[in-house]
């Protein structure tokens, strides 16, 4: 990130973007506007976690997501909301991007939101009355040349597929006993945990979007909009935007809004099938 | 079809990736080079000690880490890449260890190779990642600092930031103009932080530390409409040439010596001259009178690029990135020889359009690969 590109260069960048036909803008690794980077994963490649991945980006960001499960005991006069928002424990760090700093508490907050949105309502971390399963998501961004949050949440999601989960052995109902879960030595099994997908779409001049962007498409883009995708629902909220220049931030027409659902709509369907 | 149309390409590791060991086996030759297991002891060499030649076979050539004890004596100088505890200690304290005055503990302060000339001890950085510079290089920089005292600094790749003096430019309004206050005022409207300067090394000073760079001819100056690539240092070796046309002069690519390669459209007017060559020499000053305006530090691109040119300038770059993928040596040759290879491969994967949609395809590393090890074999064939 940061990288500091000349005036001329963006203005090039802008250039090839900006046309009244759609058929004459280019971008500059001659992606179509729809098209996403390539990416290379290996699953479950920590032998120590219950789900991990590690994924590359074709600019060579390279990111690490690994989840942990442990068992809480919880606290039965918590509200869902707060209960979850404990459950959930988003841990991410980018060495670039001090701690603490604006960037990475809204990914994080994304991030966090993605999971715990969809787990309203069900049952799918309790484990008895008494206990349920925490999760521990560590991200590590060891190298990112963008702004990382769209190949970040692929590998979150991608980790929360491949999730393993202790089988309980003992009786779930312990309200009234006073009694330890006990689990099976080996047996592990699959809980899909929903996790919905950020895209990040950028927004140059009036009509062009730009899929998965990369950054010196950032550098040139009017604003950027980051929208969560799961698959059943389609696009949920919520709608964020974010700048990331001061020379072209200007604001839009809401009714690219729409059309950027459309988008993620279809763009969104075609990467959970590839997934 | 392969990735031209898809949304998301998607490649997959095997899950037993976490057994590889990661360790790297290093070759037994990179070994010998190296010669990584002698420098773990430190070398303890007292002063007393007579024989000069084992000495010298000792310490030179041995690689050393930062922090790493180098030499205790009084005999030997520090040089560069070294510092001593002296040099650490505050001055109040200076005063306490005078007993300790004659032995010298002479340490590494970076990663490289010990070399002695007399009772010299240096230490030279073994970074090649980092650029060199040398006299005569033919660079691209990035400036990133404009200080006060008439001077720019620009980012070469390197260790240290370059330095470019206001007197090193061409000013607008001719050569042979003197600089005066007005310039100085106006130094940030000439080049601003971010600009892309395409320049020569005019001297190295303070052991490759201090670089001093000059734009003073036309073919150098600010960049203008095109983009940048950075690759690996080592894929550009030196030559007589370092500015190439390609797709009949349309196209300018300039391999700069310190791994920054700039692709460009150029404007056919300007190759016309360019062709002229030695009949042109003797107007060649009042002719920098006239091509020295404003216009030369300008930001705004050639308005008259179309879709075309466009396609063909991100052609190139992939072209150079994918070269730069199989660590192949840049090259004016290797860019031509792979642009056919391009032009090839479109047609035996039955794709036919050269829109800006299926250009992607060059992009998955896999095509890159196997474009890669194509070069390699046609020139093999060639010889």
């Amino acid at each position: 990130m940061n990288v500091l590109f000349s005036k001329s260069e963006k203005s090039y960048f802008r250039e090839s973007l900006i046309n009244d036909d759609s058929n004459q803008c280019l971008r500059l690794d001659g992606r179509g506007f729809k098209q996403m980077r390539t990416v290379e994963y290996s699953p479950s490649f920590l032998n120590n976690c219950n789900g991990s991945t590690r994924m590359v980006s074709q600019d060579g960001s390279e990111v690490i997501v690994s989840c942990k499960v442990q068992l809480l005991e919880v606290d039965t006069k918590l509200d869902e909301a707060s209960l979850l928002n404990e459950l959930i424990q988003v841990d991410l760090s980018i060495p670039s991007i001090d701690n603490g700093s604006k960037l990475l508490t809204q990914m994080e907050d994304v991030l966090k939101e993605n999971i715990v949105q969809h787990l309203k309502g069900t049952d799918k971390l309790k484990v008895t009355q008494k206990y349920s399963f925490q999760l521990f998501i560590d991200i590590l961004a060891i190298n990112c040349n963008t702004y990382p949050l769209g190949l970040i949440s692929l590998a979150t999601h991608k980790t929360l597929k491949n999730t393993l989960f202790p089988v309980l052995m003992s009786q779930d109902d312990d309200l009234m006993v006073e009694q330890v879960p006990v689990f099976h030595d080996h047996d592990m099994k699959l809980i899909e945990i929903p996790c919905s997908i950020t895209f990040v779409v950028a927004i140059v001049g009036d009509n062009v979007l730009l899929v998965d962007p990369s950054e010196e498409e950032l550098q040139i883009a009017d604003n950027c909009l980051l929208l969560n995708y799961i698959e059943g629902k389609k696009v949920v909220g919520p709608v964020r935007t974010i700048q990331f220049n001061e020379e072209y931030s200007r604001s839009f027409n809401p009714k690219i809004i729409s059309e950027a659902l459309e988008l993620i709509n279809y763009v969104g369907e075609e990467v959970y099938t590839v997934l | 079809m392969s990735a031209a149309n898809k949304i998301l390409n998607v490649i997959t590791h095997s899950k037993d990736i976490g057994n590889i060991d990661f360790n790297i086996q290093l070759s037994n030759e990179a070994k010998e080079i190296y010669n990584f297991e002698s420098s773990d002891d430190d070398f303890d060499m007292t002063s007393d000690s007579d024989d000069e030649e084992t000495e010298n076979k000792k310490l030179v050539n041995q690689m050393i880490a930062p922090g790493d004890l180098v030499i205790r004596s009084n005999e030997y100088m520090k040089g560069h890449n070294t510092y001593t505890t002296e040099d650490l200690k505050p001055i109040a304290f200076s005063g306490e260890e005078t007993q300790k005055d004659d032995e010298l503990n002479i340490y590494s302060s970076t990663l490289g190779v010990i070399s002695k000339i007399n009772k010299l001890i240096s230490i030279e950085n073994v970074n090649k990642n980092l650029y060199m510079a040398e006299i005569g290089d033919h660079i691209i920089g990035q400036i990133v600092e404009v200080t006060s005292s008439k001077k720019w600094k620009l980012n070469i790749n390197g260790n240290n930031l370059a330095t470019l003096q206001l007197s090193s430019i061409n000013l607008p309004g001719g050569l042979l103009r003197r600089k005066n206050e007005q310039d100085e005022l106006n130094m940030k409207q000439l080049l601003k932080v971010g600009d892309l300067i395409n320049c020569e090394v005019q001297g190295v000073y303070a052991n490759r530390n201090d670089v001093h760079l000059h734009t003073r001819s036309l073919n150098y100056g600010k960049l203008r409409n095109g983009a940048l690539i950075k690759v690996k240092m080592g894929l550009i070796q030196r030559k007589k040439t370092h500015t190439h046309f390609f797709n009949n002069n349309s196209i300018k690519i300039i391999l700069g010596c310190n791994c920054f390669i700039w692709v460009s459209h150029e404007m056919t007017d300007r190759v016309n001259n360019n062709d002229k060559g030695p009949q042109t020499i003797k107007s060649d000053i009042t002719r920098i009178e006239q091509d020295t305006s404003f216009e030369i530090y300008s930001d705004i691109n050639d308005p008259n690029i179309d879709i075309k040119k466009r396609i063909l300038i991100s052609k190139y770059i992939i072209i150079i990135k994918i070269l730069a993928f199989n660590n192949l040596v840049i090259s004016e040759q290797r860019i031509s020889a792979l642009y056919d290879m391009l032009l090839s491969y479109k047609t035996g994967e039955g794709m036919e359009t050269v829109g800006s949609e299926s250009l992607y395809v060059f992009n998955d590393p896999e095509v890159m690969q196997e474009l890669g090890s194509q070069l390699i074999q046609s020139e093999k064939m060639r010889g």
